[in-house]
């Protein structure tokens, strides 16, 4: 057992402080032990440690690709004269992907058509695609139509003014109606618009009498534009335009 | 004499690790400032050059061959294009490019070298769009009711809400992480928020072995952002222009 009278002055003071002072204080000034401070600063060492070897390490990306770009296998043996021709080649062969002219953009999720010249954007306009409904017919009859507007590359196939719409079965089904033995009890005009653009498989661009609907997917598959977009989606565009439709 | 050397050895301990605390933080949190050197151009065309452009060349052919939806990315121009048989659909031009490269605890999961070089491929957008399709029955009773119900739609917006922070994920542990900026004056997140995403990548990395290997970061504007996101299709593919 220690003698406390033989302690240096200095310790016992600050042992008889210690001995003064409240629970509380002596957590707060635990930090302040050197040992404790050690420990802490290991454990947060070894933790950005993990932090730092586990993690991501960004950069700018602007010329990182260009230095790990390596050159492909056996390059420098191939003569110039030859990867140049194959540039050509290839170039040309890209350069005929590319369709030339005026072709319509229809992004499908947000409701937008763009009429493009390759890197101009000649027209946006808010259209309507497809609603995504799926409509049964019901009582033991099996059939059933799915409303969306297919997706890839299509071409326009036809142009019409003042089109007139052939009522599909669905239309029929879709207002509990008797479906017509009469063809031309399925023809109905003014509901499409001034114009129609075929795309094929009964897929058009057309007009709509509900412009308030635009921007929103409620068609059965069609795409619906406004009057006076539709007007020059129809006179930018001729039969064989492409449509590109994602 | 004894407590004041101790006194000077306890100073100096407490010096070495505020050092290597400071040392520490700025390496977990130091933002992109570590770019590779740039190439120095080459004044003669090489076979190595050519050779180079024409794998290139051979990426973007055979990306516009196929029948998915791609987007290519000019990291010096900072555009992202979405393209389809190589034609332009559209472009958005960047805030900000970034790529964060895994580094690999143990050389385990990190970058594979050639993530520039490759055409990435099968994209899945992380969080999917999740969409309900509506089905509707016309000999059920409540047919009219249900069919009334659905005249007016959601618009895009409201059916699909973009989240501020999404990916698209790809084959082989690449990915592209989308940051949406409301506020476009600050082409980069803060560094309390750095330092968070750079916390939860690391607790990701150690806690899942699939986690990304190399991640692209795009900054744009909330608007195009969001606008993005619900036109990502399935199944898309990504290629990086080189540098010329």
């Amino acid at each position: 057992m220690t003698d406390f009278a033989q302690t240096p002055s200095s310790l016992r003071e600050r042992i008889r402080r210690r001995r003064r002072m409240p629970f509380w204080q002596t957590i707060v000034t635990l930090p302040a032990r050197r040992s404790v401070r050690v420990g802490i600063s290991l454990l947060v060492i070894a933790f950005l440690g993990v932090f730092w070897t586990t993690g991501f390490k960004y950069q700018r990306l602007t010329r990182v690709e260009a230095a790990s770009v390596r050159s492909p296998k056996g390059a420098a043996k191939v003569a110039p004269a030859t990867l140049q021709k194959e540039q050509r080649q290839l170039k040309s062969s890209l350069g005929k992907k590319v369709i030339t002219g005026t072709y319509i953009v229809i992004d499908v999720t947000n409701n937008r058509l763009i009429l493009r010249n390759r890197d101009t954007v000649l027209r946006e306009a808010k259209c309507s695609t497809g609603s995504g409904i799926r409509l049964k017919e019901g009582a033991g009859k099996g059939r059933e139509w799915t409303f969306d507007t297919p997706r890839g590359m299509f071409h326009v196939l036809q142009k019409v003014e003042d089109p007139v719409w052939n009522k599909p079965d669905w239309a029929f089904v879709e207002d509990q109606e008797r479906i017509p033995t009469n063809p031309k009890d399925r023809m109905e005009a003014d509901m499409m618009g001034e114009y129609g653009l075929h795309l094929g498989h009964g897929y058009l661009i057309h007009g709509t009498l509900y412009e308030r609907l635009l921007g929103r997917s409620v068609t059965h598959g069609c795409v619906r534009l406004g009057r006076d977009d539709l007007r020059a989606v129809y006179a930018a565009s001729k039969v064989g335009t492409s449509v590109i439709i994602y | 004499m004894r407590r004041a050397k101790s006194g000077r050895r306890s100073s100096f301990i407490d010096g070495l690790i505020s050092l290597g605390l400071v040392l520490a933080l700025l390496g977990a949190t130091k933002p992109g400032k570590t770019a590779a050197k740039p190439q120095k151009p080459s004044s003669a065309t090489s076979s190595t050059e050519l050779a180079s452009a024409n794998a290139q060349l051979r990426r973007q052919m055979d990306l516009a061959t196929g029948d998915t939806f791609y987007y290519t990315l000019d990291p010096v121009k900072r555009v992202l294009r979405f393209m389809y048989q190589g034609n332009l659909l559209y472009e958005r031009n960047l805030l900000d490019v970034e790529v964060g490269t895994r580094r690999g605890f143990l050389g385990k999961g990190a970058a594979p070298k050639d993530w520039a070089e490759r055409v990435w491929s099968s994209g899945a957008l992380e969080p999917a769009r999740v969409s309900t399709r509506l089905e509707l029955d016309a000999s059920s009773q409540d047919y009219t009711k249900q069919r009334d119900e659905n005249l007016v739609p959601p618009t895009p917006e409201e059916a699909f809400p973009a989240p501020e922070v999404w990916r698209i994920r790809y084959a082989g542990g690449m990915s592209v992480e989308v940051y949406g900026l409301a506020d476009t004056t600050h082409t980069r997140p803060g560094f309390f928020k750095n330092l968070s995403q750079q916390f939860q990548d690391s607790m990701k990395a150690i806690v899942s072995p699939n986690s990304d290997a190399v991640r692209i970061r795009l900054y744009l504007p909330r608007p195009q952002a969001d606008m993005l996101y619900r036109s990502v299709p399935p199944d898309s593919r990504f290629t990086i222009l080189p540098v010329s």
